[in-house]
C-alpha cells in the first residue's frame, strides 16, 4: 500500500479493532460518551472522534451487546453511560478469545516477514 | 469458457461438476441481482477463476464440485458478504444495501434516489440524523442533497449524537400527534390570510420577483392562488395521512416538520404578493419565508429531541432503577 499511516489500516479492519476496544473499556466499569472517546485518546492507534464513536455505540446497542442508562452527573447535566449486557459480555469473551487467537497468529507471520527484511 | 459449458476438457470437468458450478453461479447472480448492485460481473469472474484454482488437478468430478462450491458457501450468504464488505455500503457504496440496479446511485458525482417506496422512512432517517456527522446527505428522493438537521444540531451543541436511544422514540404519542397542530396552524393562517384578501385582488398579481426585489413576473389571480393552495395544503394532507396510518412515531414528526416547511413558503409567497400590492418594496416576507423554512423544523426537530431525551431521564432517573436499563 502507497500510503503511510492510519490511512493505510483498512476501515473495516479499524473499526472491528475499537468495537473489541470499546467492549473491553466497558467490561469491567461502565462510561458515557465522551468518556469512551478520551479513554480510546490515551492509545494512538485505538484514538477515534466522537463522530466515530457514537455510531459504533449505537450500532452495538442495536445489537444488545451493550446498554445504556441515564445518570446524574456531579458537575453539569445527567450523562448517559454505557455497559455490557450479558450477551455482550460473551460476545466480549469469545471475541477477546478470537483477538489473543489472531494476535498470536498475526505476530508470527509480521515477524517472519522482519526476519526476511 | 466454451470448454467449461460443454463439461469435457477445461480443467477435466465432467458434465455433472460443470452443471453444478453453472448451477451456483446463476443462483448466485439471482441473489445478486435482488441484493440490488452493479459490478457484479468482475465478482463472479474472479470467483470462477477461484473454482477453476480450486478443481486444478482434481478429477473434476461432481464431488469435487461440491466440495470446492461448499468452500465458498450459500449463495446468498455470499451475496450478503460481498455487499457487507462494500466500504461504503451504509448509504452509498457501489453496492448499495437497500439499492436496486437503476433506482439509485450516483451521475456525475450527484447522487440520485428515483425509488418512491419506502421514501417516508428514507426521508424520516436522512433529514434527522444525530449520528450522521455530515450535514448534507442525499435526498431520501429526487437528485442532489438534502439537510441532516441532527448534524446541524450536534455540531452546534444543542444535541449530543446520543441523546436519545432512537429519535424522538421516547416521545409521549399525544406530543408526536401534537406536532400536527403546527403544520395545520400555518394552513390555518394561509386560508385565513387568503380569503380575507381574495375579493380585493386584481385579476393578475405579482408572482414573482427579481433579485433585487422588483417584480418581475405576474400571474392570474385564480392560478396564482390554486397554485399556492396546492402547495400549502398537499404536504399537510400527506402529515396528516402518515399520522393517521399510525406510522412510527420518527416517520410522524419529520412529516409535521416538512409539511410545517412547504406550508410556510406557501404562507410566505401570499404575504409577499399581499406586500407588494399594498406598495412594499423589497422581499423581506419571502426572506422571512425561507429562514423559516429551515429554522421551524430544526425547532421542532429539537424540541422532540429535548422530550424524548427528558423521557428517557426521567424512566432512568427517576423510575424504577433496575428496570432502567434498556
Amino acid at each position: 500500500m502507497a500510503t503511510i499511516g492510519s490511512e493505510a489500516v483498512p476501515s473495516q479492519f479499524r473499526k472491528g479493532v475499537v468495537e473489541l476496544a470499546i467492549l473491553a473499556l466497558l467490561h469491567n466499569d461502565e462510561a458515557y460518551g465522551a468518556e469512551i472517546v478520551d479513554l480510546l485518546g490515551e492509545y494512538p492507534g485505538l484514538a477515534i472522534s466522537a463522530g466515530t464513536a457514537y455510531p459504533l455505540l449505537s450500532r452495538l446497542k442495536k445489537a444488545g451487546l451493550i446498554t445504556s442508562v441515564w445518570r446524574e452527573s456531579p458537575v453539569g447535566p445527567p450523562r448517559k453511560y454505557y455497559r455490557l449486557s450479558v450477551e455482550g459480555e460473551g460476545a466480549f469473551g469469545a471475541m477477546a478469545r478470537a483477538w489473543s487467537d489472531m494476535k498470536d497468529a498475526m505476530d508470527s507471520l509480521l515477524g517472519r516477514g522482519a526476519t526476511h527484511e | 469458457m466454451s470448454n467449461d459449458e460443454s463439461g469435457s476438457v477445461d480443467g477435466g470437468l465432467t458434465p455433472e461438476a460443470a452443471a453444478l458450478i453453472e448451477d451456483y453461479f446463476a443462483q448466485f447472480l439471482v441473489e445478486a441481482v435482488a441484493a440490488g448492485a452493479t459490478g457484479w460481473e468482475d465478482v463472479v469472474a474472479d470467483l470462477r477463476a477461484h473454482v477453476r484454482d480450486r478443481l486444478e488437478g482434481s478429477a473434476g468430478t461432481a464431488e469435487d464440485a461440491v466440495r470446492v462450491l461448499a468452500e465458498l458457501g450459500a449463495t446468498a450468504a455470499l451475496v450478503a458478504a460481498y455487499v457487507d464488505a462494500s466500504p461504503v455500503a451504509d448509504s452509498e457504496g457501489l453496492i448499495p444495501k437497500d439499492g436496486s440496479r437503476t433506482g439509485a446511485g450516483r451521475f456525475l458525482g450527484v447522487p440520485y434516489e428515483m425509488r418512491a417506496w419506502k421514501s417516508s422512512e428514507r426521508y424520516a432517517s436522512r433529514i434527522w440524523n444525530p449520528l450522521d456527522r455530515r450535514v448534507f446527505v442525499p435526498k431520501p428522493l429526487g437528485i442532489g442533497w438534502t439537510i441532516n438537521f441532527g448534524a446541524l444540531a450536534v455540531l452546534t451543541h444543542i444535541v449530543r449524537p446520543d441523546d436519545e436511544d432512537a429519535p424522538f422514540g421516547a416521545v409521549p404519542p399525544r406530543i408526536v400527534l401534537a406536532t400536527l397542530a403546527a403544520p395545520l396552524a400555518a394552513l390555518g393562517a394561509f386560508a385565513v390570510l387568503a380569503a380575507v384578501n381574495w375579493a380585493r385582488l386584481p385579476a393578475l398579481v405579482p408572482m414573482h420577483w427579481g433579485p433585487s426585489g422588483h417584480v418581475d413576473g405576474y400571474w392570474s389571480r385564480g392560478t396564482s392562488l390554486v397554485f399556492l393552495s396546492v402547495l400549502a395544503v398537499v404536504p399537510v394532507v400527506e402529515a396528516v395521512w402518515l399520522h393517521l396510518r399510525r406510522r412510527p412515531p420518527f416517520t410522524r414528526v419529520v412529516a409535521s416538520a416538512l409539511s410545517l416547511s412547504v406550508t410556510a413558503l406557501a404562507l410566505a409567497l401570499l404575504a409577499q404578493m399581499l406586500f407588494t400590492l399594498d406598495g412594499g418594496t423589497g422581499v423581506w416576507p419571502i426572506g422571512v419565508g425561507l429562514a423559516c423554512i429551515l429554522a421551524l423544523p430544526f425547532m421542532l426537530f429539537v424540541g422532540m429531541s429535548r422530550i424524548g431525551r427528558a423521557a428517557e431521564q426521567r424512566r432512568d432517573l427517576f423510575g424504577n432503577s433496575s428496570k432502567g436499563r434498556v
